[in-house]
């Protein structure tokens, strides 16, 4: 039976045999840069700071008062989880806007709860629903109300991000208010023009860059670019969701900072800082 | 909004379709040219192109959108014609629905166009989008039972068997996801791309930084593009008519119009306010 | 109400694949494709399920007289003839003329037409912008303007200069926007999903 230390021995020439067969994907300067992002997460976790400043941008803490007019008017609320989807073939960053909407669908969905409005909820995406079921689900809980549960539901419309904005376009029901929360690409415009016809209110959000302008022409509050991530912030006193958007800031204060100085640095013939931080030209 | 704007309103798409129509229709002016003349991205498309080795080995990663494809078709269709020209392989996978089923339909129209089959390798339909993408950099299976040389090549080697990776993008997976999970993967193996002009913004960088060695990413540029081919007797791949530039230059006139309007009379209201308040 | 399985489960797979993203090494690439190929079979899994519970649903609206009848017909009409045209004794599945035929004659058409609404509907959104008078609308509205005037498609020296400016318009002024918003978005969602790889949620999802 071999003693401890040979057990340690082996281990060690195991580590090391790994690390030996192992290399970077990513030159130095990349790698940095991701784990730099993790670093910072980690700290601000670590020890977050409670100090903060609510800008609520598209007055979601508002719901409250769209949920009365609702609750006046008898009809209901239609929130659109976006045409990315989960399970979806679509890229990474759709599919965080997907998860980022959830929390704000939470927040509609107790605010609907205590006001005893069915949601609508649309999704192209079977996991989404389940998802959306399930935030719904908890909202109930949270605001003591199981038994309008079942007013809500969960709107599967099909494959593809055309199917769920011709569905916007041609239903027929006018909620009181529209919130359409995801990815939305080049079918923003449509897809938002259709909840917008029938509905008393609208509330958009996207990360899609090359959509903000149709959600700034689409009418009602919107969050465009990064915001959509960081709503759920100024909307609740959550300690990790405060810390990702603390976590963000000090990256974009140092990427700006990196711009400067790089631009300086390429500028005076000095080190082309892009090419090492972003590993550009190596295909 | 009186009863004439109203009418105006509502008959406005139909007066617009039957403008467009009969501008369709229009013989071509000699002052309308859609193509631009000194297009950089459809130089730099064609100096990669010139760049590759002979008789590449090409993997077209066909993802286009129904939405949007009208707009890249030719584009793409000359782009796979020129790949053949040079005695290009091709090897088509997709990763979205609405991909494959475009795919196989370009597969379909290159056999009708009598594309020499050898040259031509169906990879199919790969599910799980991004996590697809990294399995592509694994290995590759054909998805047709084909023993052909260029087959049994991808399988051996895998996507390192490919001089060259071109994505025809659209709406979901595009060129972005492919610079992302493939690219750090395999070695310098360029990529290009031809996508619809709503990905410009996410597209650009990519160009800049020269992840992706060429693109073609506006109508203009593809247009500059085809009009730089010579296929010979391959032209039979391409479509036989060119997008007609008097159609488009109506519909950009009526936007204009529009606009203009619409923003006329905002500043105009707001110079009235301004006197009146000024008078007051 | 977190459950620490799942929470460990998630942390141990996200730092495998992003180990796998930073380090080649042979044996983490197994591990890693291990989960890639679960991943796959998920997406796959729940795609089927998907398309099921869609029909199911339909059939049901249809037997139970409620919601859109037309629609449901609609749907399932359209999925019974690509499931049939593909999956019948014979057919050669997506490369099937039949399926390529539906697909040419009625998803292509069908897809086209619905973003040419675009531009009518476009046109209708920038103009009820600007009835909002709001800032953002008429800055909006009157680049737009500027934009499309630039990129009309005019040949000879007046089409030239008009090309020149559309370019230097879109790689400066514009591309600057967008790098801006692009850097932002690309900085949320890095910390967002990294959030997501360690397990770090809130206390109710």
């Amino acid at each position: 039976m071999p003693s401890p230390a040979e057990v340690f021995g082996r281990f060690v020439r195991f580590v090391g045999e790994l690390l030996g067969s192992s290399s970077l994907r990513f030159e130095i300067g990349p790698t940095l840069v991701v784990l730099g992002v993790l670093l910072v997460l980690l700290q601000l976790v670590a020890r977050p700071i409670s100090r903060w400043v609510t800008s609520d941008t598209a007055g979601l803490a508002g719901v409250a008062r769209a949920m009365a007019l609702a609750a006046e008017s008898g009809t209901d609320a239609v929130v659109s989880l976006g045409g990315a989807g989960i399970t979806r073939a679509t890229d990474a960053l759709g599919r965080l806007q997907t998860l980022a909407a959830l929390p704000i669908l939470g927040h509609v969905a107790r605010a609907a709860a205590r006001s005893g409005i069915p949601l609508r909820v649309l999704t192209n995406d079977p996991i989404a629903g389940v998802m959306a079921a399930a935030t719904i689900e908890a909202a109930h809980a949270s605001t003591e109300t199981p038994e309008r549960h079942g007013r809500s539901r969960i709107v599967m419309v099909g494959e593809g991000r055309s199917t769920i904005a011709a569905l916007a376009m041609t239903t027929r029901a006018r909620p009181a208010a529209a919130f359409a929360v995801g990815s939305l690409r080049e079918e923003a415009l449509l897809h938002l023009d259709g909840l917008r016809g029938g509905a008393g209110s609208i509330a958009t959000a996207s990360a899609e860059a090359a959509q903000a302008p149709s959600l700034l022409l689409s009418g009602g509050a919107a969050l465009i670019g990064p915001e959509p991530f960081q709503a759920i912030a100024d909307l609740r006193t959550d300690v990790e969701e405060r810390t990702m958007v603390m976590a963000a800031n000090r990256l974009i204060v140092l990427a700006i900072a990196l711009i400067l100085v790089g631009s300086a640095l390429a500028l005076a013939g000095v080190v082309d800082l892009a090419a090492f931080l972003a590993g550009t030209g190596r295909g | 909004m009186n009863d004439h704007s109203r009418a105006l309103t509502r008959a406005a798409p139909i007066l617009l379709i039957i403008g467009l129509a009969i501008a369709w229709q229009a013989p071509d002016v000699g002052w309308l040219r859609l193509s631009d003349a000194e297009s950089k991205r459809a130089e730099l498309m064609t100096s990669a192109l010139d760049a590759l080795p002979d008789q590449p080995r090409v993997l077209i990663g066909y993802d286009p959108d129904l939405g949007t494809y009208a707009e890249i078709r030719q584009t793409a269709r000359a782009l796979l014609a020129d790949l053949l020209a040079r005695d290009g392989r091709l090897a088509f996978v997709s990763l979205t629905a609405e991909g494959r089923a475009l795919a196989s339909a370009e597969l379909a129209r290159l056999g009708r166009g009598e594309a020499n089959p050898t040259r031509l390798l169906d990879v199919g339909f790969i599910p799980g989008a991004e996590a697809g993408l990294v399995g592509l950099t694994r290995d590759i299976r054909a998805g047709q039972l084909d023993d052909g040389a260029f087959t049994r090549e991808v399988e051996l080697e895998g996507i390192g068997a490919f001089d060259a990776i071109v994505v025809i993008g659209g709406n979901d997976l595009g060129p972005r996801s492919w610079v992302e999970q493939v690219m750090p993967r395999i070695g310098d193996v360029p990529l290009l791309s031809v996508t619809p002009i709503v990905l410009l913004p996410e597209v650009e960088p990519y160009l800049a930084g020269e992840q992706l060695a060429a693109g073609l990413t506006t109508p203009r540029d593809g247009a500059a593009y085809r009009e730089s081919l010579e296929l010979g007797n391959l032209s039979r791949l391409v479509e036989s008519t060119e997008p007609r530039p008097l159609p488009l230059l109506l519909g950009m006139l009526v936007a204009v119009a529009v606009l203009g309007q619409a923003l006329g009379a905002r500043m105009l209201e707001h110079l009235r306010s301004a006197g009146s308040r000024s008078i007051g | 109400m977190r459950r620490p399985t799942l929470t460990a489960l998630v942390v141990i797979i996200g730092l495998l694949l992003l180990a796998d993203t930073l380090v080649v090494n042979a044996a983490l690439s197994q591990l890693a494709g291990v989960a890639v190929d679960a991943a796959i079979l998920v997406a796959a899994g729940a795609a089927l399920a998907g398309v099921a519970a869609l029909g199911v649903r339909r059939v049901q609206d249809l037997w139970r007289q409620r919601g859109d009848p037309i629609g449901a017909v609609f749907v399932i009409a359209g999925m019974a003839a690509m499931l049939a045209a593909g999956l019948r004794p014979g057919s050669a599945g997506t490369t099937d003329p039949a399926v390529q035929w539906l697909v040419a004659a009625l998803l292509v058409p069908i897809g086209a037409t619905l973003f040419g609404l675009l531009f009518v509907t476009t046109l209708g959104a920038a103009r009820r912008a600007l009835a909002t008078r709001t800032r953002e609308g008429i800055l909006l509205v009157a680049g737009a303007l500027v934009t499309t005037v630039l990129l009309l498609p005019l040949s000879g020296s007046a089409g030239a200069g008009l090309a020149d400016a559309a370019t230097w318009s879109l790689a400066f002024p514009i591309g600057a926007v967008f790098r801006g918003l692009l850097i932002g978005i690309a900085l949320l969602s890095a910390v967002y999903a990294a959030r997501v790889l360690l397990g770090i949620r809130a206390a109710d999802e």
